[in-house]
C-alpha cells in the first residue's frame, strides 16, 4: 500500500527545490499532476546532465530525478482557459506546489485565499530563495548565492582561497524538504481541523538550517569558525590508494589507533595527552599519522579502523560509490526506463519504510504527457474540447 | 506539568519517545518537537549523549564565554542548539526496572526514534517486535550513519564520515587539488529533515490504516541524494565526475568573487546571456557585454578563466554590500558570502524573525533556529530551552506514568535516573 494514495498535489513549480518537494509526495504514492506552460518550461530541463544531446529538453537528469511518478501536464496559467482549468484542477486538490516570485499567484487570481475559496482546506506550499516577506523577497539567486548568504560557503573550502558551496544543490534540497514537511505538516493539521495553511519555504532559511546548529555554538562561543587552515589540509589524509578522513581525537578512540598501527605505547605520547592537544596541534599529529597511513589502503582503513569505533571515512568518488558492495546489497540505486532518455540509474529510496516503501512506478513525464488522461479523466472533458484547447494554445 | 507539546501547534496530539542524540537525529526529534509533538528525550546518566561535550577533563564543547561551569553537559552550546522544545529524562537501560518503564512510555506514545549504531537497541532486547507487543501501532524511526542492513552497518559514523562516504567531498575542492572533508557536517541537518519526513509520511499512513511501522534511515544515502545529478553524469557518460572548484555547468561566471575588506567576498551566478549582458554593462562598458568571446554560455565557459579575472578585477576594490545592491536591481543573483556572526545581522532573516532568542536556566538567553517554513495560521516558536540532564525525569515518571515518589527515590538512589551524571560510569 502507498502512504500518501489519498492526497493529490497539483505541482506549479519549476527547477530543483519545489519539485523535489513533489516528488517525495509522488514516490509515496500521492498523484501529483505536474504543471508546465507551454511557454515556460520547467527550468530542470536545462540542468543536465543530459542522456542525448539532441534530445536534451526529455532528457535532462536533474528532470528525470525530480519527477519521477508524476502525471505531466500543459497549461497557459495566464490564459483565460488556462485560468479556468487550474480552478478544476485545484477543486479536487490537497495541496498546491509553486516556486513563482511572490506577488505572482495572487496576480494571475490564484493567491492562497482564491484557492481557499475555490477549495476550503486547501494547503498552498510558497518555495522561493528567499520567502514571501522582508526586504530580500524579490532578489534573484542559485544555491550559490543561498549558500553564500547562509554562511555555510564562508566556512567551506581552504584558508586563502575562495570559499566553496557544496557540489550539487543542497540549498535546494533542503528546501525542497522543508516544504515537504511543511506541507505534510499543514495536512495534518487540516485532517484534524479542517483548515488550511499557506506554507512560506524561504530557501535561505533552509539552507541557514543546514549550519544552524555551528552557528549558534559560534554565537555562545564568540568564536569565529574559518576555513581549513593549511595544518589539516584538506580534512582529509592521503592515504596508499586514495584519502580517509578521520577522527581519532576522542578517547578511547585515540588509543585504539595506535593498536591497530601496532604501537600502543605512542598513545601516551605526553604532546597529545588530551582531546584538546590533538586538536591544536593538528599538523604534528598529520606529520606522525601520515608515514603510517601511507601503508594501507582506504579500504584497509576502514575496515580495519572501524570495527575500533573510530569515525573514518573513505573519500569515494562517484564511480567508487556507485559500485559500493554495501549500497548495491542496500539497493539504492533503481533504474526507470522512460521513453526518450532511455534506461536512466538514480537514487531510489531516501528511506526504507517496512509498510508504505518509496516506489518507482513510472519515470518523469515528458512534456504534455498527461494533457488527455487528466483532463478527460479526472476533470471529465470531451476530446474535442481538449483539441479545441491545444489549438489556442491554452495547453 | 510544564507543557512543551503545544496544544496550538499542529502535532500537539503526538508523543515521542527518543534516543535521538548527537546531529542529525537530534535535527529529526527538534523539528518534530518544534511543530507541537511532545518529545521525550532518554539519555543514560553514565552515558550521556556525546553532543553535551562530556566530562573534565575531555571536555569538547562550546559553552557561553567559553566558561564550561559546574555542569558543562548543561550549558554546551551544540547540545543546547539542537534539543529546545524537548523533555529530557534519564533512563539506564541496563536494569530492567529502566526497560519496564521505557516500555511503558511507548506503550502511551506515537513514535520512537533512534540513531545509535543498529546493534544497540536489539542488545537492549528493545527491538521493534518487542515494542510492537506493548504498542501494534507504534512507529519507530532508526537511523544510523549506514542503514540498519548491509555490510557497514554496524560502523559507526557522523557528517565527517558520511560526507566522503557519499562522494561528496570527492567534489568539493579547487581544481586539480585534493578532496575536501568539509568538516561542516552540513550533511547531518540534511539527514535530519529526511527523517522529519519519513515520520510525517508513517504518521499519515497509521491515521489511515491504523497501522505502525519501522523506517531504516541511513544517512550515507540521504548524503548521495545531494549529488544525484553526478550520479547520473557517471551513468549517462561512463566519466568521472571531477572538483571544479564554484565553476558550473550551466551558468558562468558562477563563483565568489574577492572584495574589499578581510577575507571578504560576493557570490556571482549568471543564468543566461541577457544577465551576462546586464553584468557586463555595470562591471566595464558596453564593449565588454557586446564582447562576442562572452556572448553565449559557450563562450563564457570556453573563456571563463579570463571572465572571472575581469569580474574580480571589477569586485576586488569594492564592498560585497553595496554592489550586491546594484546587482540585485539589476536581477543578477549575488549575496555577500557572510562570515559566520554576520549571519545574525541578515536584513532577511531579522525581518522575518528566523533566530528566537530563549532563556535557558543555566546559558542565560540565546538565540535558536525557528524552523524553515512558516504555517500562515500556525506561527511555531521557540516554547522551552534544551533539557539540563534528566531534568525532567521526575515530573515524567510521576506526572506521566504515575510512578509514586518513593519509588522514583529508589530508581535515583540505583542511579537509574536522577539529573547528575555518574562520571565513575
Amino acid at each position: 500500500m502507498s502512504a500518501l494514495s489519498d492526497l493529490r498535489i497539483i505541482d506549479l513549480s519549476s527547477n530543483v527545490a519545489g519539485p523535489l518537494c513533489a516528488k517525495m509526495f509522488a514516490d509515496f504514492g500521492a498523484d501529483v499532476i505536474k504543471v508546465e506552460s507551454p511557454l515556460g518550461i520547467d527550468e530542470a530541463r536545462n540542468l543536465g546532465p543530459f542522456a542525448d544531446e539532441e534530445e536534451r529538453f526529455e532528457t535532462s537528469g536533474m528532470y528525470l530525478y525530480l519527477n519521477t511518478n508524476k502525471r505531466g501536464i500543459t497549461l497557459d496559467l495566464e490564459s483565460n482557459q488556462g485560468s479556468s482549468l487550474l480552478r478544476d484542477l485545484v477543486s479536487t486538490a490537497d495541496l498546491v506546489v509553486e516556486s513563482y516570485p511572490p506577488g505572482f499567484m495572487a496576480s494571475i487570481g490564484m493567491g492562497f485565499d482564491a484557492l481557499e475559496e475555490i477549495r476550503p482546506g486547501i494547503v498552498l506550499t510558497s518555495v522561493t530563495p528567499f520567502g514571501q516577506t522582508g526586504p530580500w523577497r524579490d532578489f534573484q539567486a542559485t544555491d550559490l548565492v543561498e549558500y553564500a548568504a547562509s554562511g555555510l560557503s564562508y566556512v567551506n573550502g581552504l584558508a586563502e582561497k575562495e570559499p566553496l558551496k557544496s557540489p550539487g544543490f543542497e540549498s535546494y534540497y533542503q528546501a525542497g524538504l522543508s516544504a515537504f514537511v511543511g506541507s505534510m505538516t499543514a495536512i495534518c493539521s487540516r485532517d484534524l481541523t479542517g483548515i488550511g495553511q499557506h506554507v512560506d519555504v524561504s530557501i535561505l532559511e533552509a539552507a541557514t538550517s543546514i549550519f544552524g546548529p555551528q552557528l549558534l555554538a559560534s554565537l555562545h562561543s564568540g568564536s569565529s569558525p574559518q576555513r581549513r587552515s593549511p595544518d589539516t589540509p584538506s580534512g582529509m589524509y592521503p592515504c596508499k590508494d586514495g584519502y580517509v578522513s578521520l577522527n581519532v581525537r576522542h578517547e578511547p578512540t585515540w588509543q585504539h589507533m595506535w593498536l591497530f598501527f601496532d604501537e600502543p605505547e605512542m598513545a601516551g605520547d605526553p604532546r597529545f595527552a588530551t582531546q584538546d592537544d590533538r586538536r591544536r596541534r593538528g599538523k604534528e599529529l598529520a606529520d606522525l599519522l601520515l608515514p603510517r597511513l601511507a601503508k594501507y589502503t582506504m579500504e584497509e582503513l576502514f575496515h580495519g579502523l572501524s570495527p575500533l569505533r573510530i569515525l573514518v571515512g573513505m573519500a569515494l568518488d562517484v564511480p567508487a560509490v556507485v559500485n559500493d558492495s554495501h549500497l548495491n546489497e542496500r539497493e539504492l540505486f533503481v533504474k526507470s526506463v522512460h521513453p526518450v532518455a532511455g534506461e536512466v540509474s538514480f537514487p531510489g529510496a531516501p528511506f526504507n519504510m517496512e509498510e508504505t516503501p518509496w516506489q518507482l512506478r513510472d519515470p518523469a513525464p515528458t512534456l504534455g504527457q498527461h494533457n488527455q488522461e487528466v483532463y478527460s479523466e479526472v476533470l471529465g472533458y470531451s476530446l474535442k474540447e481538449i483539441q479545441g484547447w491545444h489549438d489556442q494554445g491554452a495547453i | 506539568m510544564t507543557q512543551p507539546g503545544s496544544t496550538d501547534q499542529p502535532l500537539a496530539h503526538l508523543r515521542a519517545v527518543v534516543f535521538t542524540q548527537a546531529v542529525a537525529g537530534a535535527f529529526t526529534t527538534k523539528l518534530l518537537a518544534d511543530m507541537g509533538a511532545e518529545v521525550i528525550q532518554i539519555e543514560s546518566l553514565t552515558r550521556p549523549d556525546p553532543i553535551r561535550g562530556g566530562f573534565p577533563p575531555q571536555l569538547s564543547g562550546t559553552y557561553p564565554d567559553n566558561l564550561p561551569g559546574d555542569r558543562p553537559y548543561n550549558r554546551n552550546a551544540n547540545f543546547n542548539s539542537l534539543n529546545t522544545n524537548k523533555l529530557g529524562i534519564t533512563l539506564d537501560l541496563g536494569h530492567q526496572e529502566a526497560k519496564e518503564i521505557f516500555l511503558d512510555l511507548v506503550r502511551i506514545s506515537d513514535i520512537v526514534a533512534e540513531n545509535f549504531a543498529p546493534r544497540v537497541m536489539p542488545n537492549f532486547g528493545l527491538d521493534y517486535e518487542s515494542l510492537r507487543q506493548v504498542n501494534p501501532s507504534v512507529i519507530m524511526l532508526r537511523m544510523p550513519a549506514f542503514g540498519c542492513y548491509g555490510p557497514y552497518s554496524q560502523y559507526m559514523g557522523n557528517g565527517g564520515t558520511t560526507e566522503p562516504m557519499s562522494g561528496i567531498s570527492s567534489l568539493l575542492g579547487y581544481d586539480g587539488g585534493p578532496p575536501i572533508n568539509s568538516g561542516v557536517m552540513h550533511t547531518d541537518p540534511v539527514a535530519g529533515m529526511f527523517g522529519f519526513a519519513s515520520l510525517l509520511i508513517a504518521i499519515h499512513h497509521r491515521n489511515r490504516t491504523g497501522e505502525g511501522q519501522i523506517i531504516d534511515l541511513s544517512q550515507q544515502e540521504t548524503s548521495i541524494h545531494l549529488i544525484s545529478g553526478q550520479v547520473m553524469e557517471f551513468g549517462m557518460t561512463g566519466e568521472t565526475p571531477s572538483r571544479q572548484g564554484n565553476r558550473d555547468r550551466n551558468m558562468a561566471p558562477h563563483g565568489n568573487f574577492p572584495c574589499q575588506g578581510d577575507d571578504s567576498w560576493i557570490a556571482i551566478a549568471v543564468r543566461s546571456n541577457e544577465e551576462w549582458r546586464r553584468l557586463g554593462a555595470i562591471i566595464g562598458d558596453d564593449d565588454l557585454a557586446a564582447d562576442p568571446r562572452f556572448a553565449d554560455l559557450a563562450g563564457r565557459l570556453e573563456h571563463v578563466e579570463e571572465l572571472e579575472r575581469i569580474v574580480a578585477h571589477w569586485t576586488r576594490d569594492k564592498e560585497a554590500e553595496s554592489i550586491t545592491t546594484r546587482l540585485q536591481e539589476e536581477g543578477i543573483p549575488s549575496a555577500p558570502v557572510l562570515k559566520t556572526r554576520e549571519v545574525f545581522k541578515n536584513p532577511q532573516l531579522d525581518a522575518r524573525g528566523f533566530f528566537e532568542s530563549v532563556d535557558h536556566p543555566e546559558t542565560g538567553a540565546f538565540l535558536h533556529l525557528g524552523a524553515p517554513w512558516r504555517l500562515s495560521g500556525i506561527p511555531a516558536r521557540t516554547r522551552t530551552p534544551a533539557p539540563g540532564i534528566g531534568q525532567h525525569s521526575v515530573q515524567v515518571l510521576s506526572n506521566l506514568l504515575g510512578i509514586p515518589m518513593g519509588e522514583i527515590d529508589d530508581l535515583v538512589n540505583k542511579g537509574i535516573t536522577g539529573d547528575t551524571p555518574n562520571l565513575d560510569g
